[in-house]
Parts: C-alpha cells; sequence; structure tokens
C-alpha cells in the first residue's frame, strides 16, 4: 500500500527543485540532438532530388538509430581522450589545440552525448526524408524551374513544403527519443561527470534502484 | 491529331522537336549537367563516412592487439586476429546472453503476433460497443513512455514472484507489442476495400474464415513488417531489462554487451570484438528486411 500522502508530497516539493536541475540536460540533451538532426538531413534532403541513388545503403543507416548498446561503446571508444581516434585524427590534422577529455569535461559532454544521438538517428531521418521526397510530384519542380527557380530556390519552395509531414514526424520521433534516452548515457556516462548528463530516466532509475529511496515507488515524473 | 503524322517536313519537326523538349524536362534529374554535381556527391560522401566510419574503426580494432590499438584508429590490422572474437565470445559470455535473448525475442514475437493481428482486425473491420473506449487503451499503452511504468512495474512483478524470470522480460514486452501491433494491424485493416470483403461473405466465409483465407494472404507484407519490428525493438530492448532481470542466466544480449565492456574498458580490442559479434545478428537483419522496416517507418508519415 502506498505510503502516507504527507512525506510524499513534501519529498515531492523537495525534489522538485532537483528533478528540475535534471530534467534540464534532458530538455538540452534532445533540444541539441533535434537541431543537429534537422540541420544535417535538411542539407541532405536538399540534395536527394538531384541524386538517383538507390535505397539499399541509407536503409543502412537506420540500424545504429536502435542499437543504443553498440553505438554507445564505440563512441566511448571514439571520444576516450588518450587513445580515441577522434582526437587521435585531431592531432593528425595538427589541430592538438582541440583534443579534450570529451566524455569528461563538464561543459562538453553534453553535446558530446548530443553528438551521439544525432549520430544514431541520421539513419532514420535520412530515410523518412528519402521516402517523402521521392513522394513529391516531378511537375512540381517543372513548374519551379519554368518560373526561373535556381535550385536552392527549388528546395526551399519545393522541397521543403512538400516535406511537411515528414519533417514534423521526424521532429516529433527525435524529441520523444532523446527525452527518452536511457542505454545511450548508462553505456557512455552513467549520468556524466558529477551530474552532467543525468537525463530524466537516469535520474528515475539511480533514485528507484541504486540508491532505492522508498518514496521513489511511484512514477511521480513529468515527461 | 494524330501527332505523328507526316503531313510535311517542317511539321515532323516542330513535333518531334517539341517532344525532345517535353522528354529532357521529363528526364530523370540526373546530376552530370548540373554545376551542383560535385559539392552534392562530397556532401553525400560525407555523410556515409561519418555514419559509417565508427563502426569501420571498430571491426578493425576488434582485429587488432592492444598495443596496435595506440596508433591512429584507422589503419589496417596488421595480422588479423581472430582469437579476440573468441576470448570476447568466452569471457563475455556471450554464449549464455544470446541463449536468452533468442528465447525471450521467440517468445515475445510468437505471443505478440497473433493478438495483434485479431485485434487489429476487430478494431478495423467490426464494430462493438467499447471499440473506441478499448482503442483508447492500446493507444494508451504506446503513448505511455517505458520508464514511466518500469518501476511500478517492477514492484508489481516483485509481489507476483515473476523477478527474474524469463516471464518478467517476456510479458511486459508483449504488452508493450501489442499495443503497437494492434495500431498497426488495425491500419491495415482499413483500408482493405470494402468489396473483398463482402464478397468473402456474400461466398459464405464466417469472419473467421474471412480473416484466414482472404485477408491473411493480403495482409502478409504488413504482417512480416511488424514481426521484424518486434523482432528488433525486443532484441535490442535495454531499460526493461536491466531493471526486471538481475541475475546472469536471464539477462539479454544487450545487457551483456554493456556490462562487459564496463568490466574490460581497457582492453579495446576485446571489447570491439564483442561489439561486432553482438551487432552483426541486427545488421543482417536490417540487410535482409530493409524493405520492411522502410514501410514501418514511412507508413506514419503517409497518414499525417
Amino acid at each position: 500500500m502506498p505510503s502516507s500522502p504527507g512525506p510524499n508530497v513534501k519529498s515531492l516539493v523537495r525534489d522538485t527543485g532537483e528533478r528540475c536541475h535534471s530534467f534540464l540536460p534532458g530538455l538540452a540533451l534532445c533540444t541539441r540532438n533535434n537541431l543537429r538532426n534537422l540541420d544535417s538531413v535538411e542539407v541532405f534532403c536538399y540534395v536527394n532530388p538531384r541524386c538517383i541513388q538507390p535505397r539499399f545503403p541509407f536503409a543502412g543507416l537506420f540500424v545504429f538509430y536502435v542499437m543504443s548498446v553498440v553505438g554507445g561503446g564505440v563512441w566511448r571508444w571514439i571520444y576516450d581522450p588518450a587513445f580515441g581516434p577522434l582526437n587521435q585524427v585531431l592531432k593528425a590534422v595538427g589541430l592538438e589545440a582541440w583534443t579534450r577529455p570529451w566524455l569528461g569535461d563538464l561543459q562538453l559532454t553534453l553535446p558530446a552525448v548530443g553528438a551521439l544521438g544525432t549520430w544514431a538517428q541520421h539513419g532514420f531521418c535520412i530515410v523518412l526524408f528519402l521516402a517523402g521526397v521521392e513522394r513529391i510530384e516531378e511537375e512540381l519542380y517543372d513548374a519551379a524551374k519554368i518560373d526561373g527557380a535556381n535550385e536552392f530556390r527549388q528546395f526551399w519552395h519545393v522541397t521543403l513544403p512538400g516535406l511537411r509531414n515528414e519533417i514534423s514526424v521526424a521532429l516529433v520521433i527525435t524529441f520523444i527519443a532523446a527525452l527518452r534516452t536511457f542505454d545511450l548515457v548508462f553505456v557512455t556516462t552513467r549520468g556524466g561527470p558529477g551530474n552532467e548528463t543525468m537525463v530524466v530516466s537516469l535520474w528515475l532509475y539511480r533514485n528507484a534502484f541504486q540508491i532505492n529511496r522508498p518514496d521513489m515507488r511511484q512514477p511521480s515524473q513529468w515527461y | 491529331m494524330d501527332m505523328s503524322s507526316t503531313d510535311s517536313l517542317g511539321g515532323i519537326t516542330v513535333v518531334s522537336r517539341a517532344r525532345q523538349g517535353i522528354d529532357r524536362a521529363r528526364a530523370p534529374r540526373g546530376l552530370r549537367r548540373s554545376a551542383w554535381a560535385i559539392p552534392t556527391h562530397v556532401l553525400l560522401i560525407m555523410f556515409l563516412l561519418v555514419t559509417v566510419i565508427p563502426f569501420i574503426i571498430i571491426v578493425f580494432a576488434a582485429f587488432k592487439t592492444k598495443a596496435e590499438i595506440v596508433q591512429v584508429g584507422f589503419s589496417l590490422p596488421e595480422v588479423w586476429r581472430w582469437s579476440n572474437f573468441a576470448d570476447a565470445w568466452t569471457q563475455a559470455r556471450f554464449a549464455l546472453y544470446f541463449r536468452s535473448s533468442v528465447i525471450v525475442v521467440v517468445a515475445v514475437v510468437i505471443g505478440s503476433t497473433l493478438p495483434s493481428i485479431l485485434s487489429g482486425y476487430a478494431f478495423g473491420r467490426t464494430y462493438f460497443r467499447l471499440s473506441g473506449v478499448l482503442f483508447f487503451v492500446f493507444l494508451l499503452g504506446m503513448m505511455v513512455p517505458e520508464e514511466a511504468f518500469t518501476i511500478p512495474l517492477y514492484h508489481n512483478l516483485r509481489k507476483l514472484g515473476l523477478l527474474d524470470t524469463y516471464w518478467a522480460l517476456i510479458l511486459p514486452q508483449i504488452g508493450m507489442s501489442v499495443c503497437f501491433g494492434t495500431l498497426w494491424m488495425r491500419g491495415f485493416f482499413d483500408e482493405v476495400p470494402r468489396d473483398l470483403v463482402d464478397a468473402a461473405m456474400v461466398d459464405g466465409c464466417t469472419s473467421w474464415d474471412t480473416l484466414r483465407r482472404v485477408l491473411f494472404p493480403i495482409a502478409r507484407p504488413a504482417i512480416l513488417t511488424m514481426v521484424v519490428l518486434f523482432l528488433v525493438w525486443t532484441w535490442n530492448d535495454f531499460l526493461l531489462v536491466l531493471v526486471l532481470a538481475s541475475s546472469d542466466e536471464v539477462r539479454t544480449l544487450p545487457l551483456g554487451l554493456a556490462f562487459f565492456q564496463g568490466r574490460y574498458a581497457a582492453d579495446v580490442p576485446l571489447i570491439s570484438a564483442g561489439a561486432t559479434m553482438v551487432a552483426l545478428p541486427t545488421i543482417l537483419i536490417y540487410l535482409i528486411f530493409q524493405r520492411q522496416f522502410i514501410r514501418g517507418i514511412t507508413a506514419g508519415a503517409v497518414e499525417g
């Protein structure tokens, strides 16, 4: 039976401050995820109608969207400050000043995990936009060409509006996926240096099971 | 008017030129003559590289020795050490986790496909008084995120004594899968033309016969997509298994990999070999069933 409402409510109120603090990384993470995703994929679908591409390779990109554990492990190694390929490449190119402890730096770890999430969701957005672009009628592009639109304007006035549905679907799904990230953060940073990458799901997990607080039995979270 | 008439030479020339103009405008837009050809291809290749390179790095790292890892990540391994894979398999106890994964996934897929088809058919083609309310319940099942009900689920299962068994993994995932499956099959059955079902009824089919003989063969691609999605989601599920399974015998592959990575974090070739082995089944499934996955992603966008 649930404990009496008194202590529960009190601890809830007390926790709200803490939860706000934990909610923010989650929110920031997903905002970064989204912005990056859409930026990169908008560019992609710009180029897309100009190319005849088989769908085969891009279906493979979708893989990383769900293989969070493997992706997390891969990127933890890539971000490794001493031997990870990222820092090694920077050194080789001569940008040694840019090498950092990516997952250990308090400021950088959230963007780093965000970039990881973006990488994972790339394929999904690409497949979505690929299918969407193929559905746009050719007559629209012909009409635009007749009206004197160059390639960029065709993208802006024909492709983007035609992809409205797909863009909204991609936004919603990447947003929800970013809010729900657990595996990625668990495998790479377990909450990060200090509490930097403590997203909501991880915070919940830690409070409910690892610290074993009895007042956490109710799913008193707000998404 | 017959466009290919050969009245006069001038007529043919004009007509054929006009037709050529139309054809050129309609031709698949290749990039060969466009000024944007090169930057476009460069951009696409960059995307491909960014997405695939981490994986190539890991696959190469799986074959190297510890000393070689220190060198630049992209280099090909000097000696292709397959022994890393064998070591990772035994040390990470992947056989155990693999067996658990297979048991859970097979059970979940079998246990959720049939109910999904049946309830999708019920919601899609029949009307009963509670259908609105019940459908909303299924919708709720999809909307509520996994993280929200994991904790109460944990305590419920603990009271039932089912924690740390395969049932703890199978039953909730069947629940989650059936929610999605019902929506999916209902969407499909909604679109089946009424005439087909009516013709079947006229020929004397009961509801059950209609489903089995008429609708099921048509629905096969949709069902295959659904099965593949169930398979992949269940295979990759992490949070539920982490919370509900605490002993090694019941844990599935993603968890096995995560803990292996935690334990042997310093031994990069070993964990790379482990990661490659765990990724391989998923990649194979994606390669074989690409069309189903794409259909799964894009179907939602079409409705919107």
